[in-house]
């Protein structure tokens, strides 16, 4: 917030940006029977302060699309709502809520996303709200689904638990200071691939960053002697070297990227402080840790997931079931799914499976229905689907 | 005498001449029609387009709840804006035009609105016959003219409104000219600018003017200084560029819900009207600026609560009403692929 000179005005001029920005300029010239010079420059600073610092970017269609073509999608361990309802996956930048009643399957399903997405390689970052999240079934998941993978994968190259980050939030000031503190590795990521992009592109000249220098000061000396020798070859050995160095760099999880966050019973967390109608902190709250899961979710293409109870429903009034924590939080994220428990059957074997619901989705009307059932695995399809055999999604 | 007649005769005419400069018209119809006439958008969406007329300088609200379809509306807006009048031969009946959009929500999805696109033209190629649709192309081309800004913040929409004129200059001057101004949810930011405090107490020191200086202090952006400076700005806008101005607004306060007053409100009166009572969340300055508000809504299909057997309530209804100007018939739409159509 840059401090300015008070003015001819008498101090009447905006000298912070906040100030500037909720001025009316023109009408403050008028109040004053024009602007002098100096006043003009100190207006026309703030400007280049705001073009420069604080205006988001404008994007094109196009550009927007590029950005789309490049992202990824995570699975969810269930097929068919990867295929039916999310159209392949949960795509980096969105919100997903899960929604349901307890054992519905909602942390199975947040535990088999996070095992899916650590076995590709990414990092999970996992916020527990309610120790709902046991290592050893974690583990079991990971183990079943690199059995269900089969032979056709081969042993697996690294263990995926290693990549998949455990953090215990128990109220929302938790939350939000993890969000701040991934915003800000990713922040420094950012900076390190600029660096290592300069870096490439300058042929490691002098102005090498400070940790490489000292994490490989046993190559220095084989460095400079590799300046000594013809260009070509220098300029292929030192690609070797750059490929040689990504994963000694990558070595600590924070520098890697996080692929998903996942949020289990984000309601845990928001609906203490809601409710009463009395003060609007709650509300404030809420709307802040929206606010930052959207948009870590899209300044680091992350998928954040996000699980939610179900509220109300009780016999004199004739609503549904809805989710937790208000009208404030219902126009949040971008895909709502809900989770029902499998019904006990009749016969007592089996039953019916658990269903899964859209309730919101960017593309589709609301409504659609699969069958889905807890396994090893977390959620996943019925075994008739896993074996390929026809079925069809319930339309209502 | 003969000098004295002449010079009454000189200014009685002089008097003729001024008196018939000041009878005269000013312009006439035509001209004033030429000069202040301003073609109303088609937007494209139903809802707007068949019952009133919108027009270059006016703001359109689009209040409701969640998933009552405001983004879609806005999206199909665009889509109309965005689409070109004449491409290859095909009408696709669109305005050629730049769009600027406002995604304060965050949850603009460009799949969607390429769906939307496509669903347009591959009708319009459909009806000119021809005989294999290919979209691409256009698409592509229709998305160099979609610009979107995404904040995640009062501040961060305030300052791109401040710096957005020259981008907007250039997009007016451009051959399809600048259609539209479209805001997704300028309630987004509701609760982060209520909480917003006033400057602290006794923090400015010998900085601090007289009270109510806020112009000159590092006053933090609460709700009213955000609303006031956010309408001089779309003000601003229209007045430079006479720009239609869509916004949505998810109406965060509902009849009955959250209301501290609402409540004894709703028991007193019959539910039907219930339904439509709008609370509105912007402050007045935003409020005077909006010249058309129309509200979604959706409703459960009577008799469709069961939650027994199935467990899955009958989807609901959509309807819409027009509030300003004011408009009691309920409107039904629903939503497809290519957007909203009426039902």
């Amino acid at each position: 917030m840059p401090l300015l000179q008070p003015g001819a005005l008498g101090g009447r001029l905006p000298r912070t940006v906040e100030a500037f920005l909720t001025t009316d300029i023109q009408a403050l010239a008028h109040a004053q029977g024009g602007l002098l010079p100096e006043d003009e420059e100190a207006l026309q600073a703030l400007q280049e302060e705001v073009v420069r610092k604080h205006a988001p970017p404008v994007l094109t269609g196009t550009q927007l699309f590029a950005h789309l073509e490049a992202c990824t999608l995570l699975p969810t361990g269930c097929q068919g709502i990867d295929s039916e309802m999310l159209r392949g996956g949960m795509r980096g930048g969105q919100v997903v809520e899960l929604c349901g009643e307890s054992a519905s399957g909602k942390t199975q399903l947040c535990l088999g996303a996070a095992v899916q997405a650590a076995r590709l390689g990414k990092r999970v970052v996992y916020v527990d709200t309610s120790n709902a999240l046991r290592a050893g079934r974690l583990r079991q998941v990971a183990e079943a689904q690199a059995a269900a993978a089969g032979a056709a994968e081969g042993p697996p190259a690294f263990d995926p638990l290693k990549v998949i980050e455990v953090r215990r939030c128990y109220d929302v000031h938790a939350l939000l200071g993890t969000l701040d503190e991934l915003m800000a590795q990713h922040a420094q990521q950012r900076v390190l691939a600029q660096q290592e992009q300069q870096g490439q592109q300058q042929q490691w000249p002098q102005g090498q960053p400070a940790e490489q220098q000292q994490g490989h000061s046993p190559q220095q000396g084989g460095q400079q002697q590799q300046q000594q020798q013809p260009a070509e070859q220098q300029q292929g050995q030192q690609q070797q070297q750059g490929q040689q160095q990504q994963p000694a760099r990558r070595r600590r999880l924070e520098d890697l990227p996080v692929a998903l966050l996942v949020v289990d019973a984000l309601s845990a967390l928001i609906s203490p402080v809601l409710g009463g109608g009395q003060h609007s902190q709650g509300h404030a709250l809420l709307a802040a840790a929206a606010v930052g899961l959207k948009s870590f979710a899209a300044a680091s293409d992350a998928v954040v997931l996000v699980s939610n109870h179900l509220v109300g429903g009780s016999d004199e009034r004739r609503h549904e079931k809805r989710p937790a924590m208000g009208e404030s939080w219902r126009n949040q994220p971008s895909v709502r799914i809900q989770l029902w428990r499998p019904a006990p059957g009749e016969d007592g074997g089996g039953g019916q499976p658990g269903r899964a619901m859209l309730r919101a989705s960017p593309f589709l009307p609301p409504g659609l229905t699969l069958p889905c059932v807890l396994g090893e695995a977390g959620l996943t399809d019925p075994p008739a689907m896993q074996d390929g055999a026809g079925w069809a999604p319930m339309q209502q | 005498m003969d000098p004295a007649a002449a010079a009454a005769a000189a200014v009685e005419d002089a008097f003729d001449a001024e008196l018939a400069a000041f009878l005269a018209p000013d312009e006439t119809a035509a001209s004033l029609l030429a000069r202040t006439f301003v073609t109303p958008l088609r937007t494209g969406l139903p809802l707007v387009d068949r019952f009133t007329s919108f027009r270059g300088g006016q703001l359109l609200e689009l209040a409701g709840a969640a998933g009552c379809g405001r983004t879609t509306a806005l999206l199909q807006v665009a889509v109309t804006c965005i689409l070109p009048e004449v491409a290859g031969g095909v009408p696709y009946g669109g305005r050629g035009g730049h769009v600027l959009f406002y995604d304060l929500d965050g949850k603009l999805d460009i799949v969607r609105l390429m769906e939307m696109l496509d669903c347009q033209m591959n009708a319009a190629q459909v009806a000119a016959g021809v005989a294999v649709p290919e979209e691409l192309p256009v698409i592509h081309d229709c998305l160099t003219r979609f610009h979107v800004v995404c904040c995640t913040s009062s501040f961060e929409f305030l300052a791109s409104l401040r710096t957005i004129q020259p981008l907007l200059d250039q997009l007016a001057a451009s051959p399809g000219g600048l259609a539209c101004l479209l805001i997704d949810n300028v309630a987004a930011f509701h609760w982060l600018d209520r909480a917003a405090r006033g400057p602290p107490a006794g923090g400015g020191g010998s900085h601090m003017g007289p009270p109510g200086d806020f112009a000159a202090e590092g006053a933090p952006l609460s709700q009213y200084r955000v609303h006031a400076a956010l309408a001089a700005q779309l003000r601003a806008l229209q007045q430079r560029y006479r720009l239609p101005i869509i916004a949505s607004k998810h109406t965060l306060l509902t009849a009955g819900r959250g209301g501290d007053g609402k409540q004894q409100q709703q028991q007193q009166g019959g539910t039907a009207a219930d339904g439509w009572a709008h609370r509105d969340t912007m402050l007045k300055p935003w409020q005077d600026l909006v010249t058309h508000r129309l509200l979604l809504r959706t409703e459960e299909q009577p008799g469709g609560g069961s939650r027994g057997g199935q467990g899955v309530g009958q989807l609901p209804v959509r309807l819409a009403r027009w509030l300003l100007p004011e408009d009691p018939t309920v409107l039904r739409f629903d939503v497809s692929d290519a957007g909203i159509h009426l039902c």
